[in-house]
């Protein structure tokens, strides 16, 4: 072999990564500057959870306590309470509520167990994953952190990049849903 | 209808601890029922002696029940259980005419459900309810044995045969 | 013995005895077969249908809860056939039945949903409209759901079967069949035992309601404390709390069964009421507060007291102590004070009886098996309970008879076979009459009798074939229990053993009156010592006995009339939180169990009299461990010798301790007494003829009971719809609208409830 078709090759890789390179800079960046921009995560990601609430603003949580049983690390701790009044005062959507619905992020794994037991499709996982802090005991998230209507209201509430619903499993499956299920 | 008529009595009773009082013929007649059964089976008498409170009473009301509690050495839960039981016991005021419309298969396939219709619509009350004048009262009930000259009703204790909204409608006027 | 048969299940030959009931066979046998409405203590009811089993030579599938095993009987408990039925009727019995498992406090204990995990199908083929009825409250402490029945008709049954009162029945027919209550709610004494035999969740705990679920507690197998009967129960606590208690089979298989009556099941908020006393409380001033101290200094300040007080001190212990606790208070007063001023404040004492006694105390098996039940005063139907409950089955099931003598008609009577209905204060005349027999014309009059009364019962008991068992009251006078304990002979009939069972009313007097050997009485006690230490509390009419006194000491969890002139009172741990044992009326000793951690400050009676012992100088050697405590009863009283916890860890098969069966003894002298209390007795006939009212005894609110809210409600008289706070659809007026107006509704709370004046 000559040196000159070494050089010959050497050059031709150069040039071919080269244009690799010079074709991707006019490119859509897909880089995310996190966390100076946010980030949106795809709709089965699992974050931190979300009660939620029925079309009334009353809690669907009845306190059954299935989630506490299905949770394989046992970060949910839950005290029922009994509510005998009529559904307009009532705090949930049924006669009984969680007086106290605790989760330990501390201890979640993240499995969605949870969310498969529930009966009443009260809790789900929600985007949003930021939960770090500077406070072992605050990763104690009380009922107050996790309910939906609380959530919404916070700068760490983020929703899916579709338009799919959280428990899109319920609810007619649109175009885009199949889309993103494919 | 009629069955969730009977369903609601469970919780919608007015109670007292008011007993009934009757005339001595009256006590006479129930001690007479209780002589057919043996004393320690007092409470087998529970039936005809039910009878013959709604005969007296117009229907199985609370006093009633209290008195045949304490007449049979019962609890008035039991009397409630047997009473509840048999539809022709009345468990709610009726009207002076008790009318009740058979509602089995050969009444049904002869057109009852238009005598029904047109009874209520007269009346102006569903089946099971009284009207507001408290003279009549409509229930559909189990078969009256007298299939052959359906569609029929019981106003009362007479029967009503062969019915037609015609002759139904005369049979109503007269009995206003 | 009776004779074996042969019978053959699922191709397997098994001997079983003659009369065995085929389901109860099965499942012996290994033979899983569900059901819902057999419950091997009622009678046969056969309407859930899902015990069906094939029988050779018998047409149809046949319900193996009715059948009685005869000999060469082929059987078959599995097969397609027998499949298909019993899924076709889980799919009957869920056709009416809501699924709202996440709410119902049933879930996860409920019979219906584990039978359908087995037997049921996914899918529902019904698509008729489901009945619908309100979910309401029947008592302030039975919650009732129509919708989730099954119309298994327990309830009705154990209502009338073992309580007697026919309070819940099924109403209307067919599938409009609802449990239910003329008038919508239940008058009766809440034992709550339907609750517990419930196979779904239609009757509810309405003192648990919605509080958490049943997975999620710990289960503590510990006794009543309450009643004397021992009844086994199960605690369910949860982080610290106590919230129920059941006798429910899958926790507890003690002496009762599922058997518990009101207060036993309901009144346990006391445990972790916000009134307990949470500290140590010293009344440094007569007059003055009592006032929040520490441990130590409380009990320093206790041993500089009494040992100032030197002997002077005398020792009061409550029949509602644990035996740890009563044996403590005796070394106490006999180790370090050196005095024999120790009491027991029980209103019934049972010295005398157990000094005289001539037979064996009966167990509740024996009283349920016994042919002849004499009962002389009392109302066991009150006080104690589950022997109310065995006489009923006793009378009700296997004939036996009942012989009541009483001065009121007690509910028991009705089941009586005789009634001698006798003159108040009377029971001194029958118990001589029972002894002397030429005399029974005097004594009838006085008793306001016939004197055949007394000839038939005397005929009756020279009949009996079998057990005779004699039970007595507080009633009677002392020397009238003496007489009667010794009088055992007095009671033979042919080929009969005669055994005595005691009606005592705490949970353990039997234990204090063992433990408390050479004890005083209550008033002497109270006069002769200068400073008192009084484990629980005394009976309210003897605390104005106080006064005067230079330094009393309590431990207690309450505050009470005995606190009041209290100088010091320290916190006591309730029967929830230590461990330790409780003697019945039967003399079994049974465990008390710590099911939570001593709530607040509070500690064991036991460990604050070693405390206060030890601050004077004195080491019981306990260690502080209660098994060492027992270990000390065991081996310093005779009954209790050999006894270690070990031996009483299994609650089905509990220890009877050895109660010393006395001679003849010459009691001239008791004969005396009754002779002439006899004598002043006039001879008119002034009897009480009201029958008292259901449940008149069990709701009274005492310190324990007063502390759940619902039992105001109760005491106040059987409870009407419009003083419920009804949870949560539906409440009705009386004139039985809906009630619509919510601010009425709440406006009976707890805490007006607590309010209410209570008329004994």
């Amino acid at each position: 072999m000559s040196i000159l078709s070494d050089v010959f090759k050497s050059t031709k890789a150069v040039i071919l990564g080269m244009k690799r390179t010079l074709s991707e800079i006019p490119r859509e960046k897909w880089t995310v500057q996190y966390p100076d921009v946010p980030v949106t995560v795809q709709p089965r990601y699992r974050g931190q959870h979300l009660l939620h609430v029925d079309e009334n603003g009353k809690e669907k949580c009845v306190a059954c306590y299935l989630c506490a049983a299905a949770c394989p690390s046992e970060c949910i701790y839950i005290e029922a309470q009994d509510d005998p009044r009529p559904y307009e005062e009532r705090v949930g959507r049924d006669e009984r509520y969680a007086k106290v619905y605790n989760i330990d992020y501390g201890r979640c794994i993240f499995c969605g167990f949870c969310v498969e037991a529930c009966p009443k499709d009260a809790i789900t996982h929600g985007y949003n994953f930021e939960i770090s802090v500077y406070n072992r005991a605050d990763l104690l998230k009380t009922k107050d952190d996790l309910l939906i209507t609380k959530q919404k209201q916070s700068k760490n509430y983020r929703v899916a990049l579709s338009t799919e619903d959280v428990d899109s499993e319920y609810k007619e499956v649109d175009s885009v849903g199949i889309k993103f299920r494919l | 209808m009629a069955s969730a008529l009977a369903t609601d009595f469970t919780n919608k009773i007015v109670y007292t601890d008011e007993v009934a009082e009757f005339s001595p013929e009256v006590v006479e007649e129930m001690k007479s029922h209780l002589v057919k059964y043996p004393p320690e089976r007092k409470r087998s008498a529970l039936i005809p002696l039910l009878f013959v409170v709604q005969r007296e009473r117009g229907w199985i009301d609370n006093a009633g029940v209290n008195f045949l509690a304490k007449f049979l050495e019962l609890e008035v839960t039991d009397v409630w259980e047997t009473a509840t039981f048999y539809s022709m016991f009345n468990l709610r005021k009726i009207g002076r005419h008790h009318i009740q419309i058979c509602k089995t298969l050969s009444c049904k396939i002869m057109g009852e459900p238009e005598i029904t219709e047109h009874i209520c619509n007269k009346l102006n009350i569903h089946p099971g309810e009284t009207t507001a004048d408290g003279k009549f009262t409509v229930t559909l009930v189990e078969c009256l044995g007298s299939c052959g000259t359906a569609p029929m009703m019981q106003i009362g204790f007479d029967y009503h045969e062969d019915l037609t909204t015609e002759k139904v409608d005369q049979i109503l006027d007269s009995l206003k | 013995m009776s004779e074996l048969i042969k019978v053959t299940i699922n191709e397997q030959d098994f001997e079983v005895e003659k009369g065995a009931r085929l389901i109860d066979v099965c499942r012996e046998k290994g033979f899983n077969i569900p059901s819902f409405c057999y419950y091997s203590d009622l009678a046969l009811q056969a309407s859930c249908r899902m015990c069906l089993v094939r029988i050779e030579k018998m047409p149809k599938l046949q319900t193996s809860c009715t059948i009685t095993c005869t000999d060469g009987m082929i059987v078959t408990t599995q097969s397609e056939e027998i499949e298909k039925a019993q899924r076709a009727m889980s799919e009957f019995l869920l056709a009416n039945h809501p699924l709202d498992c996440p709410v119902c406090d049933r879930g996860g204990e409920c019979e219906l949903q584990e039978m359908i995990f087995d037997w049921g199908d996914v899918e529902e083929r019904f698509t008729e409209k489901k009945n619908v009825e309100p979910e309401k409250f029947l008592s302030p402490i039975v919650a009732n759901d129509p919708q989730r029945c099954i119309v298994c008709k327990r309830c009705t049954r154990v209502c009338d079967e073992w309580m007697g009162e026919d309070a819940i029945e099924a109403g209307n027919r067919g599938v409009n069949t609802v449990i239910g209550t003329y008038g919508g709610w239940l008058n009766c004494s809440q034992c709550g035992n339907c609750i517990e035999v419930c196979p779904t969740g239609t009757l509810l705990d309405g003192v648990y309601r919605h509080e958490t679920r049943p997975w999620e507690l710990d289960q503590t197998i510990t006794t009543d404390v309450y009643g004397s009967d021992g009844m086994q129960l199960s605690i369910g606590s949860r982080g610290g709390l106590v919230h129920r208690i059941v006798a429910r089979d899958r926790y507890v298989n003690g002496l009762n069964g599922e058997f518990l009556d009101v207060k036993a099941r309901f009144a346990h908020e006391f445990v972790n009421h916000p009134d307990r006393i949470k500290t140590p409380l010293i009344r440094y001033k007569k007059g003055g507060k009592l006032i929040p101290a520490t441990w130590d200094e409380a009990i320093h300040f206790v041993g500089q007291k009494l040992t100032e007080s030197g002997k002077n001190v005398g020792v009061v212990a409550s029949p509602r102590l644990t035996n740890e606790a009563i044996f403590t208070l005796k070394r106490f007063a006999k180790e370090v004070v050196g005095t024999d001023n120790y009491a027991v404040s029980d209103r019934y004492d049972l010295s005398v009886f157990f000094d005289n006694l001539s037979a064996p105390l009966a167990t509740h098996k024996e009283i349920r098996k016994a042919k002849t039940l004499v009962l002389i005063g009392g109302e066991p139907e009150e006080e104690q309970t589950f022997t109310a409950k065995q006489m009923r089955q006793a009378v009700r099931n296997d004939g036996a008879k009942l012989i009541i003598v009483n001065h009121t008609p007690i509910r028991l009577s009705a089941q009586a076979s005789q009634f001698i209905h006798i003159n108040p204060n009377s029971y001194d005349a029958f118990v001589l009459a029972l002894t002397d027999s030429a005399n029974d014309d005097a004594n009838a009059k006085k008793l306001g009798i016939e004197t055949k009364d007394l000839a038939d019962f005397r005929q009756t008991l020279s009949e009996t074939e079998g057990d005779t068992v004699v039970m007595f009251g507080g009633d009677l006078s002392p020397q009238a229990q003496s007489v009667l304990a010794n009088s055992a002979d007095a009671f033979d009939g042919t080929n009969a053993k005669v055994l005595f069972h005691p009606l005592p009313l705490y949970n353990n007097s039997v234990g204090a009156n063992d433990l408390m050997e050479g004890k005083k009485s209550l008033s002497e006690v109270l006069k002769n010592s200068k400073a008192l230490l009084i484990g629980g509390s005394l009976q309210e009419a003897d605390t104005n006995l106080l006064a005067n006194k230079d330094f009393i000491v309590v431990q207690e969890l309450f505050e009470t009339e005995t606190t009041k002139y209290a100088d010091v009172v320290l916190p006591a741990a309730s029967f929830a939180e230590v461990d330790g044992t409780f003697t019945n009326n039967t003399g079994f000793v049974q465990r008390v169990r710590q099911a939570i951690e001593p709530v607040n400050q509070s500690k064991a009676d036991w460990m604050i009299t070693t405390l206060i012992a030890r601050e004077m100088g004195a080491d019981f050697g306990y260690n502080f461990s209660a098994t060492m405590v027992f270990k000390a009863i065991a081996d310093s009283v005779s009954a209790y010798e050999g006894l270690r916890y070990p031996a009483l860890k299994d609650e089905s098969k509990p220890v009877q301790v050895k109660h010393a069966i006395s001679a003849k003894k010459d009691l001239s002298k008791e004969f005396d007494v009754l002779k002439s209390n006899v004598e002043k007795l006039s001879d008119e006939a002034n009897k009480l003829t009201a029958t008292p009212r259901v449940g008149h005894k069990l709701h009274r609110l005492t310190t324990l009971t007063s502390k759940t809210a619902q039992f105001h409600l109760l005491a106040h008289g059987n409870p009407k719809p419009e003083n419920l706070l009804v949870s949560p659809l539906v409440q009705f007026n009386l004139d039985g609208t809906p009630r619509t107006e919510t601010a009425d509704a709440a406006a009976v709370g707890v805490t007006d409830r607590i309010n209410l004046k209570v008329e004994y």
